[in-house]
């Protein structure tokens, strides 16, 4: 398991790849795309650009956005660059369990939704039995242990959860 | 300022209620940072919820009891495993874990705790004496001196995080963005909320971090804690006291580390990892024996960390005097003070200063604390270490999921803190810091809410910048920050080219 840190990258010396620039350019390409959008959208907002003394709502919202235009330009520019001349070699995109995570996000919204509807500790129950069940066959390979250390957590989360969050703090998750 | 802060030590140790929070604090906190794969912030961030409906006098005991306690626990990890649980421990490794392999894990972990505990008082001193004089001074700033404080914090955040720094503020402006989310302040207009009703409140910090540092790491191994993995074989812990004379004869190690450690974490953003590489080094340079470093002198772990620990103290005063967090972990306990009403800067010490002296003796309290749970607990402690990452990584999800909830009893923070861990996820993969984001969304309406209106003071004229000398210092500052990184590569290449000619 890698270890989370609070920083990242340290020590890695290898320039990055431009498949990471063109990367970090379309990632804030869309964020740009979304906010452009909601700014230009906005009537008011915009209006209030000309409302006196104070710059308006509009204003910083504005300077952020054509900053980070700039930027994402410049990078995707540098990005398309470097891939020509001297192809995708140096630190590419940092390799991940993309299908487990993707498994995790799609359940943690089922989990929200589950919630409204079940209950917040039965949809809880079911998440984790079902997750540490899934891991523990994965590293374990036996079906039956799996299941069992996945009941037994399951219930001992719940369990922590009703005592700390419910009766302790008060939390209305029942 | 010391009867204050006695004042404020007897009042919580008379407390049985602070007293069982802050033993249950260190308790979790060395257990959360002993666990491989669980960082400081990570601990904070699932903790802060049960922080919400305590007094803020014993949310902040109970939270910095956490993080000075996570900080030794992140150690543990370094030593016994040679993982290290924080990135302040990164260097305890280098001599702790060769120590431990020879048997001397336990003495190692002494070593540690000792000068955590040490360095943590230095770090302390350092923030009673060097705290007030910066708050008296910040007292004088007006509107344009926060928009030139908030724009350097803004660009030294960035300009310390790993990797580019261009790329660091990009992700500190999309954290100024989603600071904008929600009604304005000034005029009531609605910004960035797509008509949904779940951003017209804005994004709280909390369940931002929470999904940054706690869910996307989780996305990220989760993967990787489902595969089958050899078990490592842990060292015995051995005998836990080293000889006391030779504990003794590590004083001006303690020292040196120590001061370096506050010193580097007064800086805002230069961090724990930066002070304990700067004070492993040095002490390399003082030692008689620089060879012997990597291989399992008991220097290489007492200047770490103690510096690990001091920079908490240093983090601590950006924090509490400008209302900018040190680091990531500092913007976590940021948010803890925000949700109970206390915003950092130099208002605090005038308007609760009972509440800063409650900070200074939590500080004291957890240190202390660390010392003796620590030494108690050593044994089973090391247990801990063992936890398969599976258990950790599906019980840290759901923690998550019950923290975001717990803000304000809405689902909608829970998807925005899932939409946060997703981002933090694609920041991962793309290489970028994570931490500027934080920043940015707690700098963000500083920023905003001072630079309009020193505007409208100046009416309308950006001159009242250049008038102020403070805040023309700092922005000439944040502009050779922001330009050193685009220059030095040329200076290098002129410097090289000259050289290449004269030679």
């Amino acid at each position: 398991m890698t270890q989370p840190t609070d920083t990242q990258g340290n020590g890695e010396q290898l320039p990055l790849s431009p498949v990471v620039d063109l990367g970090v350019a379309i990632l804030f390409g869309i964020i740009c795309a979304a906010g452009w959008f909601s700014v230009l959208s906005g009537k008011r907002l915009m209006a209030s650009l000309d409302s006196g003394l104070d710059p308006g709502a509009a204003f910083l919202p504005v300077v952020v956005l054509s900053l980070l235009s700039v930027g994402a330009t410049l990078i995707l520019i540098k990005g398309i660059y470097r891939l020509a001349r001297q192809g995708r070699g140096g630190r590419s995109i940092e390799h991940g369990d993309h299908g487990s995570a993707a498994a995790l996000l799609v359940s943690m919204i089922l989990l929200g939704g589950g919630a409204g509807v079940i209950g917040f500790l039965p949809a809880t129950f079911i998440f984790s039995t079902a997750w540490t069940a899934w891991l523990s066959w994965r590293r374990t390979g036996r079906p039956l242990r799996a299941a069992m250390v996945g009941l037994v957590l399951g219930a001992a989360l719940c369990l922590f959860l009703y005592v700390t969050f419910v009766s302790i703090l008060k939390v209305p998750l029942a | 300022m010391l009867t204050d802060f006695l004042a404020a030590l007897g009042t919580t140790l008379l407390s049985p209620w602070g007293l069982v929070l802050a033993v249950i604090g260190t308790l979790l906190g060395i257990l959360l940072g002993a666990m491989p794969g669980v960082s400081s912030t990570m601990a904070l961030a699932i903790l802060l919820p049960i922080s919400f409906g305590m007094d803020p006098h014993l949310a902040i005991l109970f939270l910095l009891t956490v993080f000075v306690a996570s900080v030794y626990g992140g150690s543990v990890t370094a030593i016994l495993i040679n993982i290290p649980g924080t990135p302040g421990s990164i260097v305890t490794q280098l001599d702790g874990y060769p120590m431990a392999r020879s048997g001397r894990a336990g003495q190692a972990l002494t070593y540690a705790l000792v000068s955590s505990t040490l360095g943590g008082l230095i770090g302390l001193v350092a923030l009673v004496l060097v705290a007030p004089l910066l708050a008296a001074a910040a007292m004088k700033f007006r509107s344009p001196e926060f928009t030139a404080v908030a724009v350097f914090g803004l660009v030294l955040l960035a300009y310390a995080s790993p990797g580019s720094t261009i790329r660091g503020m990009m992700v500190g402006g999309f954290g100024l963005l989603c600071g904008m989310v929600g009604f304005d302040k000034l005029t009531d207009i609605p910004r960035f909320t797509f008509d949904s009703t779940a951003l017209q409140g804005g994004i709280e910090l909390v369940p931002l971090c929470v999904g940054l540092f706690g869910f996307a790491e989780v996305l990220k191994n989760v993967g990787a804690a489902g595969r089958s993995s050899a078990k490592g074989v842990m060292p015995t812990i051995g005998k836990i006291w080293p000889p006391m004379k030779e504990l003794l004869s590590h004083w001006k190690t303690m020292l040196r580390g120590s001061l370096i450690g506050a010193g580097v974490g007064a800086i805002p953003a230069a961090g724990s990892a930066i002070a304990v590489a700067i004070a492993y080094a040095q002490e390399m340079r003082f030692s008689k024996r620089p060879e012997k470093f990597g291989t399992g002198v008991s220097e290489g772990v007492v200047a770490p960390e103690s510096a690990n620990s001091s920079s908490i103290g240093g983090t601590l005063i950006p924090m509490m005097t400008l209302g900018i967090p040190g680091d990531a972990i500092t913007a976590v306990l940021m948010g803890s003070l925000l949700i109970h009403g206390l915003r950092p800067g130099p208002g605090l010490f005038t308007s609760n200063p009972e509440f800063v002296s409650g900070v200074y003796s939590s500080f004291f309290l957890a240190l202390i604390l660390t010392l003796i749970v620590g030494l108690l607990l050593m044994r089973w402690v090391a247990w801990v270490t063992r936890i398969p990452s599976h258990i950790l990584m599906v019980v840290i999800a759901v923690l998550c999921v019950v923290g975001s909830f717990a803000i304000r009893n809405t689902m909608d923070d829970v998807y925005i803190m899932l939409a946060f861990g997703v981002i933090g996820y694609l920041l991962n993969l793309l290489r970028l810091p994570a931490a500027p984001l934080a920043f940015g969304l707690i700098l963000g309406p500083l920023l905003e809410e001072n630079l309009r209106r020193s505007l409208i003071l100046g009416r309308g004229s950006w001159e009242i910048f250049i008038d102020s000398p403070i805040a023309l210092t700092l922005l000439l500052m944040s502009a050779g920050a922001i330009l050193l990184p685009l220059v030095a590569p040329w200076f290098v290449r002129l410097r090289n080219d000259l050289r290449r000619t004269y030679r």
